[in-house]
């Protein structure tokens, strides 16, 4: 078999170079395009439930009490699994809502409760490429008494990094 | 050096002088480029399922994790995604069955970067009344299916519906809800929640729907703080002497279980035949409740000594 000539390898080179250059900042734009659909997942289950939890009570106490981000350190770059008991907060079990898989977002919930209106923020935070500068993703709601509960637009913010 | 490898690195030489000569200005051209329309490539969902040549779960995998994927791009992008039902249609039309398309499609059509029209939810609920027909024992899917049509949904179309439209989506959102409801069984944590659909029921002045569907919450369920909820509904919307008839049934329900088999649970025990005893059955003049093979015959013979009937 004859040897590659040196032109030949430079041209090599250049056409593969050239298809990697494009091809692997693509795929990873992809995936971390992919990994989108959890936080946007995550906030629509919590959310829906919350609502519906608002329909069913009393303005004052429309909404379950505020839970902190779970898990408490944003997962940096790579998916985690959540010890067992990160999910056991009332709250979470009240929206009936838990990651048992790995995943690259951590969820918090706020609620503001009083007589004559509650609301609710539900939070989505990730950091897809290990930066520290975290992408974040809210949906909130609320409820005025006499009313239906109503629920907000999806908010995003720096959600490439 | 040869003049090949001399000519190879003039080569080499000229098109990394090309590549930098031109490279600054093609990125600040590029970094300009913004897609801003979205074009439907896929065949149709006839066409799609002949072009699978008979791999159709397989593609159907396929373009949903595509369909997941430029959902996150077009976020990115803060565009709408105007093509996702397009998609979906395509993926269902695949594979009907495919339950995690159901799962996420309310929310991939309408949970976007920006806000969405009327389309959009009556698309979502197409999708999902696709689902609840495709999947009919899918507890999951008929409660999130229920939230989305009776709250979620509701007040973004008022905008744009008239007040009896709105009205029929929270009522098709409670009729789902309270099916999931007859499918989670004892899961207390969705029983909780579905007991709030009872108050859509009374709403929409579904008297007897209710009646029904927190008879059902009431016999499968032994936290006291849903049956507590369950009856408040209850209260609101019937008569005293229909809840009572109600509550002596299942104050006999709960005497049988008692005597026969305490520790079961409400749910699993409501599966099981009445308790019998073949010799008292056998003896003559045997009582039709003794010899009770269903909970129905017992119900009929048990109601029919004591003139009662619902």
């Amino acid at each position: 078999m004859r040897p590659l000539a040196l032109l030949e390898v430079v041209a090599l080179l250049s056409l593969g170079g050239s298809l990697l250059a494009v091809a692997v900042p693509a795929f990873v734009m992809n995936l971390r395009a992919s990994r989108l659909a959890e936080p946007i997942d995550g906030l629509a289950s919590i959310a829906g439930r919350a609502t519906l939890l608002a329909s069913g009570a009393e303005v004052p106490l429309a909404y379950p009490a505020s839970v902190a981000m779970t898990p408490s350190r944003v997962p940096a770059g790579q998916r985690v699994a959540d010890p067992t008991g990160s999910w056991d907060h009332p709250t979470w079990r009240r929206l009936d809502f838990s990651i048992t898989d790995t995943h690259s977002f951590a969820f918090s919930f706020d609620s503001t409760l009083s007589a004559t209106e509650s609301r609710f923020v539900a939070r989505a935070q990730g950091d897809l490429d290990g930066d520290g500068v975290l992408s974040s993703f809210t949906l909130g709601g609320s409820v005025r008494a006499g009313e239906e509960p109503r629920l907000g637009h999806l908010e995003v913010y720096r959600e490439v990094e | 050096m040869s003049r090949g490898t001399l000519g190879a690195l003039l080569v080499a030489g000229l098109g990394l002088g090309c590549v930098h000569g031109v490279r600054a200005g093609l990125a600040r051209d590029f970094s300009h480029v913004r897609q801003r329309y979205d074009i439907h490539s896929l065949p149709s969902p006839e066409r799609a399922v002949v072009f699978s040549m008979g791999y159709r779960s397989a593609l159907a995998d396929l373009l949903f994790a595509g369909t997941l994927v430029e959902s996150g791009l077009h976020l990115q992008a803060h565009r709408p995604f105007e093509t996702v039902v397009e998609r979906l249609d395509v993926v269902l039309k695949l594979d009907p069955k495919l339950a995690t398309v159901y799962r996420f499609a309310d929310t991939l059509v309408t949970f976007q970067a920006r806000g969405v029209g009327r389309k959009e939810y009556f698309a979502a609920r197409r999708l999902l009344e696709q689902g609840m027909r495709e999947l009919p024992y899918d507890g999951e899917l008929y409660l999130s299916a229920g939230q989305f049509m009776a709250y979620v949904a509701p007040p973004n179309l008022l905008k744009t519906e008239s007040p009896e439209v709105v009205a029929e989506w929270r009522s098709a959102g409670a009729r789902a809800m309270v099916r999931a409801c007859e499918l989670s069984g004892g899961q207390q944590n969705i029983a909780f929640q579905c007991v709030t659909a009872a108050s859509l029921l009374r709403k929409s002045g579904e008297v007897e729907a209710l009646e029904r569907f927190v008879e059902r919450v009431l016999a499968v369920t032994d936290d006291p703080e849903i049956q507590r909820q369950a009856l408040t509904s209850l209260e609101r919307a019937t008569s005293e002497h229909r809840r009572e008839l109600m509550s002596q049934r299942r104050d006999r329900s709960a005497a049988r279980k008692k005597a026969d088999i305490a520790f079961v649970k409400r749910d699993l025990y409501l599966l099981l035949p009445p308790p019998s005893d073949v010799w008292r059955c056998l003896a003559p003049g045997a009582s039709d409740a003794a010899c009770a093979q269903s909970g129905r015959s017992l119900q009929q013979a048990t109601e029919g000594r004591s003139g009662q009937s619902l």
